[in-house]
C-alpha cells in the first residue's frame, strides 16, 4: 500500500486515510487474514459471530440460517411496526378507521401488509429453527439452558403474534382473540369456567368471579372491549418486544459461550 | 373428477386420516430396531433420497394444483390468512426431507465406519468474514424480497368492523393456535387450553434433560437417535402441524368437519351423540340411573386415570421399557413417561371418541372438572 | 488446512449477491410504483384535462365576446393614448429625479427631528430630577432644556413644511395619472370574467405556464416528492357531527368520494361522463345554499357505501342491475366488497336515504318514489302486523267485522277470504290462502276448512246491527247523479279498474275508499242506506265521513249502488265442511298447550260448533286478521309480524334466503318477499302451522320497488337532532299532513299544491248533467270543484275554521259537491287548524284585533265604491240571502260570512291583488298591484287607494250585522236543482 505516492493515490484512498475515516473504521477493508479477524472483533454487531468457525457451520445445509432469519424478520417487524405506530391509534373509535386509511390513503400503506406477513413468516421461521436445532441434537449438553431460552422465545413469538392479531379491531380480530381468551377463562383454580375456581372462596365469598379471573386479567374486562385493545397494544408494542429482546441477548450470548455452532465431538 | 373429490372428502375426515397416519407413521420414523428393520425391508428410506424428495414434492404440488381447480378449495386456501399455512406445509415437508436426507447419508457413512460428514468438516476452521457474513446478507436480502413481493400480491385481510353481537361462524383462533382449538373438540377447555400448552412447554424444555443419549450431537443422524427423533416427529408433525391443517382447512361452520371440496353450508347438522364414561357404565351397561353422589358416579373414570398415570409406568418399567428405565433412572423415567402419556392421551381420546363415542372419562360439570 | 481458511468461492457469492441485490432493488421499485399508482390519480388527471379544455373554451368565448364589444375596442384605443401621455409628462425621468431628491431631504429632516426629540425628553428628565434632587445644577439643566426646546420648535416647522411639499407633489402626479387609473379600472371591470379565467388557466394549463411553473407542475407529482404539495391528492370531508355507527361505536364520518367525483358540486359538468358528472339538482343537494350542503352532509349519509374508500370497489358501489354489474366488472374490475355491512344503495333505491331524516313528513319534495312507498304502506296497513315506530298509533285500515251478519252472507265471506282479488282486483285485502307454500292438495283442503272456521267464528261472535228501513225504493238514476255530484267520487271508484294503470299518489287518493263496482252483489241496499246515513254507527273508527244526505237522497244512492253488479263469485263453489280436516286443525292447536293424549281426549268431547269456534279464534290470531280489522275478543293482541323499525339496517346474514337463488343482498330479499311472501318456504319441510304466514298484496313491480325504498330507509343510525329541525312548526305540519293523508282531504281539495283528484269526475258531471261542451267544462271545472285551500291559514280565522270543519256550513251554494261532516275530536280539529296556520306562518292562536269602525263619510265612500257604478260587488257576491243574477259559475261566496270567517288583513290583501293569493281565481283585480297609487278611482277619499281598500274592508265587515247571520242552508229556490235537494 505504501508504494503509491500521494498524488497518484485515488480520491477514495486519500479519504480512507483521513483521521476521521480511520477513527471510524479501524480495520479498513480486510485484505489479509489478520484484518479479516480484526473486522469481526472490532465491530459491535459483527462480533456476535466468532472469528472462525468449523466449516460445516457455514453450510446452509447444516444451519438453514433459520436463527438468523428469525432475528432478521424480528428486526424488520420492529421497523415496520414503529412506522405503523405513527398512523395507528389503539382506541375503539379510531382503530378500524386507521387500518382502512393505511390501505386507502397513507403513502406506503403497504407496511401493514409487510408487518402482517412478516409476523406469520417469523412464527414459521422460529418453528423451523427449533426443528433444525433438534435434528442436529444441538440441545444436548452443554446447550440445554440455551434450548430452554429458545422455547421461551418461541412462546413469546406466538404471544407477540397473538396480541398483534387483535389490533385491526375487525371481526376476524376480536373473535379470534375471544376464542383464545375463552381458553384463559378455563384455567384451573383461577378461571371462572375452570375446575376448582370455587375452591378459592372463603365462606361463600367467591374470589374468582367473571370480573376477577385469569380471562379478565388477560383482556382487562368481561368482554373484548377498549381495555383489551389498549392492553394488547401496549403488550404488543412495548411489553413483549422488550422481554423478547432480553431473552434474545441471553440466547445469542449462550450460543457463543456454549461453543458456537454444534459440531460432532 | 367429482368422484375423486368425493373420495378425498371422505378420506380426509379426521377419523379416517388420523388412524391412517398412526398406522403408517412409525414405519416411516421407526423408533425401535425392529421397526427400523421393517422400514428397511419396505425400502421406505428411499423417501429421504433425492428421488424421494422430488416424488414427495411433485405429489404435493399436484394435490394443490388439482385442489385449486375446485372453487370451494380455492376459496379456503386463497383466503389471505390461510396462504401462510399453505406455505407452512411446503416448508415443513422440505426441511423435514432435507434433514432426514442428511441423517440417512450420515447413517450410511457411520455404518461403514467413516463418521458423519460434519465430523470431517469440523476439522477445518473457516473465517467468518467474508463467507458466513456474506451468505447471511444474501439470505436477508432474499427474505426481504419475498416479504415485499408477497405483500404486493396479497392484501392483508380486513373484515367488517368489530361487532360483539354478531359472531362469525366458524370463529377461529389465530392459525398457530388452531392445534389447541382442534383439541377442544376432544378435551374440556381447561385441559386443551391451559394444561396441554403448559405441558407442551415444560415437555419441550425437558427434552435435553430426558434425552441422555450423548450420541447424535452436532450432526444429522437418525439411527443413533431413533427414539428421540421419532417421538419428536410424532408430537410435532402429527399432534401439532397436522391438527393445524385440519383446523384451518377442514373445520367449517359450527366446527363441523367439511371435506376440502365441500362447500361450507352453515345449516349442516351432525348428530352429537357423545356419552360420558359414567353414562356408559351405569346407563348402558348396568341399566341404572346415574348415582347422585358425584364421587361414586365418577369412580370408574378416576380409576382409569389413576391406572393410566399411576400403574401403567410401573408396569412398563418392568416390561417393555425395562432398559429405558435402567438408562434414565427413576426420576427422569417417571417425568418422561408422564409427558409421553400426557401426549399420547390425545390420540387415545380421539380413538375413544370415534369408536365408543366417549365424551369425558371423568365428567363433573358441577366443578367444571371434566377429563 | 487450506491456508486461506475459506470455503465458498467468493466470485460465485458475488454473483449471487449481485443478483439478489438487483432483485431487491426491483422489488423496492415495484413497491414504490405499486404504492404510487393509485386508481384515483388517473381520474384526477382525466378531470384536469377536462377542466383545462372547458376553461379554454369558456375563456376563448368570453374573450371573443369581449373583443366584439365596440365599447371595449374604443376603450382600448383611449387607454393606449392615456398611457402614452402619462409616461410622457406625469412620470418623466427628471421629474422622477426631483421627487427622489426631495424625498431624501425629507427623510433626513425627519430623522434629525426624531433625534432632537429624544435629546429633548432626556433633557427634560434631567431638568426635573435635578430640580427635585440636586437643585444646584438645575440651572444648567434648565438652559440645556430650553435650548433643545427652541431647536425642536424650528425642526417641527421645517418637517411640516417638507412633508407638505412632498404631499403636493404626490397630488400633482396622482391627478396627472387619475385619468389613466380610471380608464384602467373600467377596462378591468369589462374584462373581469376573461381575466379570472386567464388566471385559472395559468394555474392548471401547462401551455399557459412559464417554464419554471411547468417544471414544478411535473416535479410536484413525482413519486417521493408528491407528499409535499401535489396536483393530484386525496380530497376528503371530515363530518364531525354526522357520525357513522360502526357497531355500537360512533366514528366521525370521513368522505373521500370527492377524490374521484371532482365535479360533483360544479354546475359546468352537468353533461360530462361519470365520475365527474354534477350532482342532479344542486339547489336541493350539495349546493352551499341548498338544505344539504356538501360540507355538512357529505355523501354516505344518503348513499351509504364506504366513505373512506378511494377506489371504485372499496367504496362499495352497488350496481342497480346484473347487466350493470357485468359492465362494471370489465370497466373498473369491480367486485362486490366483501366484509362490509352497508354497501351503497343502488340507483332504484337511492331515495331510501331521505327517509332516515324525513320519516316524519308525509310528502318529501323531490323523493317521488319514496312518497309513493309511504302512501302504499299506509294504504296496505303494513304497520298493523309489523310494528313500525313512525306509524305507532295509526288506525286499522280494514272495515269493522264485529257486525258482519248484517252486511254479507257466509258464502260471500268465504269466497272473499278465499280470493279477494277475483271480486275486487284493486282491493287492499291481501290473499292469505292458496299461496306458493300452501297450494299442494293437502294444504288446499286444509285452507278450505280453515276459512270455514274463520267465517264461522266471525259470524258467530258478530253482534246484531238493526238496519234502518229505507223510506222509498229510491230512484237509481237520480242516485247516480247525486253520487256523481255530491263528492263520493273523491274517494271511491264506481267502475272496475283498468288494466295495468301506473300507480300514482293521485290514483291512490281515488282508491281511498273501496271500489264500489259490484257492491250490489256484496250487500243489500238497506245496509248501504243505513251505512250512508250514519257510518260510525256500524264502524266506530271508520274514516268514511257523513255526506249529510237526506233520506231521499240516501235511498236514491243506495238504489243506484245496489244496481252495480259483479257476478264473478256466482260460479265459485263453496266446498263442504269436512270435519276430519277440522279435527286436524283443532288438534294442532290443542297439542300446542298440552300433551298429545290430553289433546285427543279434549277433541272427542267437542261438538262441531265448538271445534269451529275454537279453531276459528286461533286461526284469526294465527293469521293476524285482528291487526287490520276490529274483531271481538282481539282488542289487546300484539302485532304478529317482525318489527320493521330498523329493518333497513339488517345485513343479508340476518335474513333467511332459504334455497331461493336470488342476489344475496337485503334489497333483493325485501323485493322477493313482497312479490311472493311465502317463497322462502320452498324446499323446506314444515308442518302446516309453522309455514310462513305473510299474505300476498299482489303489488305491481314498481309498487314493490317503492315499498322496498321505504323499508331500506328504516335504519338505526338516525341523524343527530341538530340536523333535523324539530321546531313547533314542523311538528304541526307533520301532524296536519298525517290527518290530511288519513282522511284523504286531497281527494277533493288542493292542498300544498297537490290533490284535487275529484276534478276529472266534476268535469264528467258538468258534461253529463250540466250539458256543457268538453272545453267549456274544462274551463269552468275549478269553480265547480272543491275550493283550492292554498293560503287558507292566511285567509280564515282559526275559530271559524274549527267550527266549520266540525259542522260544515254552505259558503258556495252553487257547488253541488258537498263538504262532508267528520266526527273529529277537538284535538283532531285543533291539529287541522294548527296545520293551516303553520303552513302560512300565521300567529296562532291569538291575533290582535283590528279596528273595523267606520265614520259616516267613510261608510258613504264605501257604499259608493260598493255600488254598481264603481266595483258593483253585488254582481257576483251573494249577500245574506240575496243571490246575484247570472249563471252560478261566476257567483262568489256570501259576504254575510265575512265577519266571522275572514281575517281582516287577508281581505285587504285580497282586494289589492287576488291573483297573488289564489292564482286563477275569478275575482277581478280592481287595483293594479304594481302601481297601486294610481290605479284606484280618484274621486273618492281624494284618490288614496289604501284608504279606499281599508274602508271597503271595514264596510264588508259590517254587512254581517245588517243582513243577520248567514243562513245555514241555501234557500230551496235554486234553479235546476231537484226540488227535494237541500244542502
Amino acid at each position: 500500500m505504501a508504494d503509491q505516492t500521494d498524488e497518484t493515490k485515488g480520491i477514495l484512498k486519500r479519504i480512507s486515510e483521513t483521521p476521521v475515516w480511520e477513527s471510524v473504521f479501524r480495520t479498513g477493508i480486510p485484505r489479509n487474514r489478520r484484518q479479516r479477524m480484526m473486522v469481526i472483533l472490532n465491530n459491535v454487531f459483527l462480533h456476535l459471530h466468532p472469528v472462525r468457525l468449523p466449516k460445516h457451520g457455514i453450510k446452509l445445509k447444516y444451519t438453514w440460517c433459520m436463527g438468523g432469519l428469525s432475528f432478521f424478520i424480528f428486526l424488520a417487524l420492529t421497523v415496520t411496526g414503529i412506522l405503523l405506530m405513527f398512523y395507528y391509534r389503539p382506541t375503539v373509535e379510531y382503530a378500524y378507521g386507521d387500518i382502512i386509511d393505511l390501505k386507502e390513503q397513507v403513502p406506503l400503506g403497504i407496511m401493514r401488509e409487510i408487518h402482517r406477513w412478516g409476523a406469520h413468516l417469523m412464527v414459521i421461521a422460529v418453528w423451523l429453527h427449533m426443528f433444525r436445532v433438534f435434528m442436529t441434537g444441538a440441545y444436548k449438553s452443554p446447550r440445554e439452558f440455551n434450548w430452554m431460552v429458545g422455547v421461551v422465545l418461541l412462546v413469546l413469538t406466538m404471544l407477540l403474534s397473538f396480541t398483534g392479531y387483535l389490533l385491526p379491531w375487525d371481526q376476524l380480530a376480536i373473535w379470534a382473540i375471544t376464542v383464545g381468551s375463552n381458553m384463559a377463562g378455563a384455567t384451573p383454580l383461577v378461571g371462572t369456567s375452570g375446575p376448582g375456581s370455587s375452591l378459592l372462596a372463603i365462606g361463600d365469598v367467591n374470589f374468582v368471579t367473571p370480573s376477577s379471573d385469569a380471562r379478565f386479567a388477560l383482556i382487562g374486562g368481561r368482554f373484548i372491549g377498549e381495555a383489551a385493545l389498549l392492553r394488547f397494544y401496549v403488550l404488543h408494542c412495548i411489553g413483549l418486544p422488550f422481554v423478547i429482546m432480553i431473552f434474545m441477548i441471553v440466547h445469542f450470548w449462550r450460543v457463543r459461550k456454549d461453543g458456537g455452532i454444534s459440531s460432532p465431538l | 373428477m367429482e368422484s375423486i373429490k368425493h373420495f378425498i372428502n371422505i378420506i380426509s375426515a379426521p377419523y379416517v386420516m388420523f388412524p391412517l397416519i398412526l398406522a403408517v407413521f412409525f414405519f416411516i420414523f421407526p423408533p425401535t430396531d425392529r421397526l427400523l428393520a421393517i422400514h428397511k425391508k419396505l425400502r421406505l428410506y428411499k423417501l429421504w433420497t433425492n428421488g424421494g424428495g422430488i416424488a414427495l414434492f411433485s405429489s404435493l404440488i399436484i394435490i394443490f394444483a388439482f385442489g385449486l381447480t375446485d372453487s370451494n378449495f380455492r376459496r379456503i386456501v386463497t383466503k389471505p390468512d390461510n396462504v401462510p399455512i399453505a406455505g407452512l406445509i411446503f416448508l415443513v415437508v422440505f426441511f423435514l426431507w432435507w434433514s432426514m436426507k442428511q441423517a440417512w447419508e450420515n447413517d450410511e457413512r457411520m455404518a461403514q465406519g467413516q463418521g458423519p460428514r460434519e465430523a470431517e468438516d469440523a476439522k477445518e476452521k473457516v473465517l467468518v468474514w467474508p463467507d458466513l457474513v456474506y451468505i447471511e446478507l444474501i439470505a436477508l436480502i432474499l427474505c426481504t424480497v419475498l416479504l415485499i413481493v408477497w405483500s404486493i400480491f396479497l392484501k392483508a385481510p380486513l373484515e367488517e368492523p368489530a361487532n360483539p353481537t354478531v359472531s362469525p361462524n366458524p370463529s377461529k383462533a389465530p392459525w398457530y393456535f388452531l392445534g389447541l382449538q382442534e383439541m377442544l373438540v376432544y378435551f374440556d377447555p381447561w385441559i386443551a387450553g391451559v394444561l396441554f400448552p403448559t405441558v407442551i412447554i415444560i415437555g419441550m424444555m425437558a427434552i435435553p434433560f430426558l434425552d441422555t443419549n450423548e450420541k447424535g450431537c452436532g450432526y444429522y443422524s437418525f439411527r443413533e437417535r431413533k427414539m428421540a427423533v421419532s417421538i419428536f416427529m410424532f408430537f410435532w408433525l402429527v399432534l401439532w402441524v397436522f391438527l393445524i391443517l385440519v383446523g384451518t382447512f377442514l373445520r367449517g361452520p359450527n366446527w363441523n368437519f367439511f371435506g376440502p371440496f365441500e362447500p361450507w353450508d352453515i345449516s349442516k347438522l351432525e348428530a352429537l351423540t357423545n356419552v360420558n364414561l359414567s353414562e356408559i357404565i351405569y346407563m348402558i351397561w348396568l341399566k341404572q340411573r346415574l348415582p347422585q353422589n358425584i364421587f361414586l358416579r365418577e369412580i370408574w373414570g378416576f380409576l382409569l386415570i389413576f391406572f393410566y398415570f399411576g400403574a401403567a409406568p410401573l408396569l412398563l418399567a418392568k416390561t417393555f421399557l425395562k432398559n429405558l428405565y435402567a438408562r434414565l433412572g427413576s426420576l427422569r423415567y417417571s417425568l418422561f413417561t408422564f409427558l409421553l402419556l400426557m401426549a399420547v392421551s390425545l390420540p387415545i381420546k380421539m380413538i375413544l371418541r370415534w369408536v365408543f363415542n366417549i365424551k369425558y372419562i371423568v365428567a363433573i360439570p358441577e366443578f367444571f372438572f371434566n377429563i | 488446512m487450506n491456508p486461506q481458511e475459506r470455503h465458498y468461492n467468493i466470485n460465485k457469492l458475488n454473483v449471487i449477491f449481485a443478483a439478489s441485490s438487483v432483485l431487491l432493488l426491483a422489488a423496492l421499485v415495484w413497491l414504490f410504483v405499486d404504492d404510487y399508482s393509485r386508481g384515483w390519480k388517473d381520474y384526477q388527471k382525466e378531470f384536469r384535462a377536462l377542466e383545462i379544455q372547458k376553461t379554454r373554451l369558456k375563456h376563448s368565448q368570453t374573450l371573443s365576446k369581449l373583443q366584439a364589444q365596440e365599447e371595449y375596442q374604443s376603450l382600448g384605443k383611449v387607454l393606449e393614448a392615456a398611457r402614452k401621455d402619462f409616461a410622457a409628462n406625469c412620470n418623466s425621468k427628471e421629474l422622477g429625479k426631483e421627487t427622489a431628491q426631495q424625498g431624501a431631504e425629507n427623510d433626513l429632516l425627519n430623522q434629525d427631528y426624531k433625534f432632537t426629540k429624544a435629546g429633548y425628553d432626556a433633557a427634560r428628565y434631567r431638568y426635573e430630577s435635578a430640580a427635585a434632587h440636586h437643585p444646584e445644577d438645575a440651572g444648567r439643566a434648565k438652559e440645556e432644556f430650553d435650548r433643545l426646546d427652541k431647536k425642536i420648535q424650528e425642526l417641527r416647522l421645517a418637517v411640516e413644511r417638507s412633508n407638505q411639499a412632498m404631499k403636493d407633489r404626490e397630488e400633482r402626479s396622482k391627478a396627472c395619472g387619475a385619468k389613466l387609473k380610471e380608464l384602467e379600472r373600467k377596462e378591468r371591470v369589462l374584462a373581469k370574467d376573461s381575466r379570472i379565467l386567464e388566471t385559472k388557466l395559468a394555474k392548471i394549463d401547462p401551455h399557459q405556464m412559464n417554464l419554471a411553473n411547468r417544471m414544478a407542475d411535473v416535479v410536484r407529482d413525482s413519486p417521493i416528492i408528491d407528499f409535499a404539495n401535489p396536483n393530484y391528492k386525496i380530497e376528503q370531508i371530515v363530518l364531525a357531527d354526522m357520525r357513522e355507527d360502526l357497531n355500537f361505536i360512533d366514528v366521525p364520518r370521513v368522505e373521500r368520494c370527492v377524490t374521484c367525483h371532482l365535479g360533483i358540486t360544479n354546475p359546468d359538468y352537468k353533461d360530462s361522463p361519470q365520475p365527474f358528472t354534477t350532482h342532479p339538482d344542486l339547489e336541493l343537494f350539495l349546493g352551499n345554499e341548498s338544505p344539504h350542503p356538501l360540507e355538512e352532509f357529505g355523501c354516505t349519509v344518503c348513499h351509504g357505501g364506504r366513505g373512506r374508500g378511494t377506489d371504485f370497489t372499496s367504496a362499495a358501489h352497488t350496481p342497480s342491475s346484473e347487466k350493470q354489474g357485468e359492465g362494471w366488472k370489465e370497466k373498473y374490475n369491480w367486485h362486490e366488497l366483501t366484509h362490509w355491512d352497508r354497501p351503497m344503495s343502488s340507483r332504484p333505491y337511492i331515495q331510501s336515504g331521505c327517509f332516515k331524516c324525513h320519516s316524519g313528513q308525509m310528502v318529501i319534495p323531490g323523493a317521488e318514489k319514496l312518497n309513493l312507498g309511504i302512501n302504499l304502506i299506509e294504504k296496505a296497513g303494513c304497520y298493523n302486523c309489523h310494528f313500525i315506530e313512525q306509524y305507532k298509533n295509526w288506525p286499522k285500515p280494514g272495515p269493522d267485522l264485529t257486525k258482519l251478519a248484517s252486511k254479507i252472507s257466509k258464502e260471500w265471506a268465504y269466497r272473499w277470504i278465499d280470493n279477494p282479488h277475483a271480486f275486487r282486483p284493486d282491493t287492499w285485502m291481501p290473499a292469505f290462502f292458496n299461496q306458493s307454500n300452501t297450494s299442494d292438495p293437502q294444504s288446499v283442503r286444509r285452507n278450505q276448512q280453515e276459512i270455514h272456521a274463520i267465517v264461522h267464528y266471525l259470524f258467530n261472535q258478530g253482534g246484531e246491527f238493526a238496519l234502518e228501513r229505507m223510506p222509498s225504493a229510491g230512484d237509481p238514476k237520480r242516485g247516480e247523479e247525486i253520487a256523481a255530484s255530491v263528492g263520493c267520487l273523491g274517494c271511491h271508484q264506481v267502475t272496475p279498474p283498468e288494466e295495468d294503470q301506473p300507480t300514482t299518489r293521485t290514483l291512490l287518493r281515488r282508491l281511498h275508499g273501496p271500489n264500489l263496482s259490484g257492491i250490489g252483489n256484496k250487500t243489500s241496499s238497506e245496509w248501504i242506506y243505513s251505512w250512508l246515513k250514519d257510518p260510525p254507527q256500524y264502524h266506530p273508527e271508520t274514516r268514511m265521513p257523513n255526506l249529510r244526505l237526506s233520506d231521499g237522497e240516501a235511498a236514491d244512492v243506495a238504489a243506484y249502488l245496489s244496481g252495480l253488479k259483479n257476478s264473478v263469485y256466482e260460479n265459485v263453489s263453496v266446498p263442504a265442511l269436512d270435519e276430519k280436516v277440522i279435527d286436524e286443525v283443532v288438534l294442532t292447536f290443542l297439542s300446542k298447550s298440552g300433551t298429545l293424549q290430553q289433546a285427543q281426549a279434549k277433541l272427542l268431547s267437542m261438538s262441531l260448533d265448538e271445534k269451529l269456534d275454537f279453531s276459528g279464534l286461533r286461526l284469526i290470531r294465527h293469521y293476524g286478521c285482528f291487526s287490520c280489522h276490529n274483531i271481538k275478543g282481539f282488542e289487546k293482541d300484539k302485532p304478529i309480524g317482525t318489527e320493521l323499525t330498523f329493518e333497513g339496517s339488517k345485513t343479508p346474514h340476518q335474513l333467511d334466503f332459504g334455497f331461493i337463488p336470488i342476489d344475496h343482498s337485503a334489497p333483493a330479499w325485501f323485493a322477493q318477499k313482497l312479490r311472493d311472501p311465502r317463497i322462502f318456504d320452498k324446499g323446506r319441510v314444515k308442518p302446516h302451522d309453522e309455514k310462513l304466514r305473510m299474505p300476498n298484496f299482489k303489488f305491481t313491480d314498481e309498487e314493490v320497488e317503492a315499498i322496498v325504498t321505504v323499508v331500506l330507509g328504516l335504519v338505526k343510525d338516525g341523524p343527530p337532532s341538530k340536523i333535523v329541525p324539530r321546531t313547533m312548526r314542523n311538528l304541526f305540519l307533520e301532524e296536519g299532513q298525517k290527518m290530511v293523508r288519513l282522511y284523504n282531504c286531497q281527494g277533493c281539495h288542493i292542498l300544498e299544491a297537490e290533490g284535487g283528484a275529484i276534478q276529472p269526475t266534476v268535469k264528467e258531471w258538468l258534461i253529463r248533467y250540466e250539458n256543457r261542451s268538453a272545453n267549456e267544462a274544462e274551463a269552468v271545472v275549478p269553480s265547480f270543484s272543491p275550493p283550492n285551500l292554498v293560503g287558507e291559514g292566511k285567509k280564515v280565522q282559526p275559530k271559524w275554521l274549527f267550527d266549520f270543519v266540525h259542522e260544515p256550513v254552505t259558503i258556495r251554494p252553487w257547488l253541488k259537491v258537498r263538504m262532508p261532516r267528520y266526527k273529529f275530536t277537538t284535538t283532531q280539529l285543533n291539529t287541522l287548524v294548527k296545520y293551516f296556520s303553520a303552513q302560512d306562518n300565521q300567529e296562532f292562536p291569538f291575533a290582535e284585533k283590528t279596528d273595523t269602525a267606520l265614520s259616516r263619510e267613510e261608510r258613504q265612500a264605501a257604499e259608493k265604491l260598493f255600488s254598481k257604478d264603481y266595483f258593483d260587488c253585488a254582481k257576483c257576491h251573494i249577500i245574506g240571502d240575496k243571490l246575484p243574477e247570472g249563471s252560478p259559475e261566476n257567483w262568489a261566496p256570501n259576504f254575510a260570512l265575512a265577519k266571522e270567517r275572514l281575517k281582516p288583513q287577508w281581505v285587504m290583501d285580497w282586494i289589492k291583488n287576488p291573483q297573488e293569493l289564489l292564482p286563477g281565481t275569478k275575482m277581478p283585480a280592481y287595483f293594479d298591484p304594481t302601481s297601486l297609487d294610481t290605479s284606484g278611482p280618484d274621486d273618492i277619499l281624494n284618490g288614496d287607494e289604501h284608504e279606499q281598500i281599508r274602508v271597503l274592508r271595514n264596510y264588508l265587515m259590517t254587512l254581517t250585522d245588517s243582513y243577520g247571520t248567514p243562513v245555514a242552508d241555501a234557500p230551496a229556490s235554486l234553479p235546476q236543482t231537484p226540488a227535494s235537494a237541500s244542502f
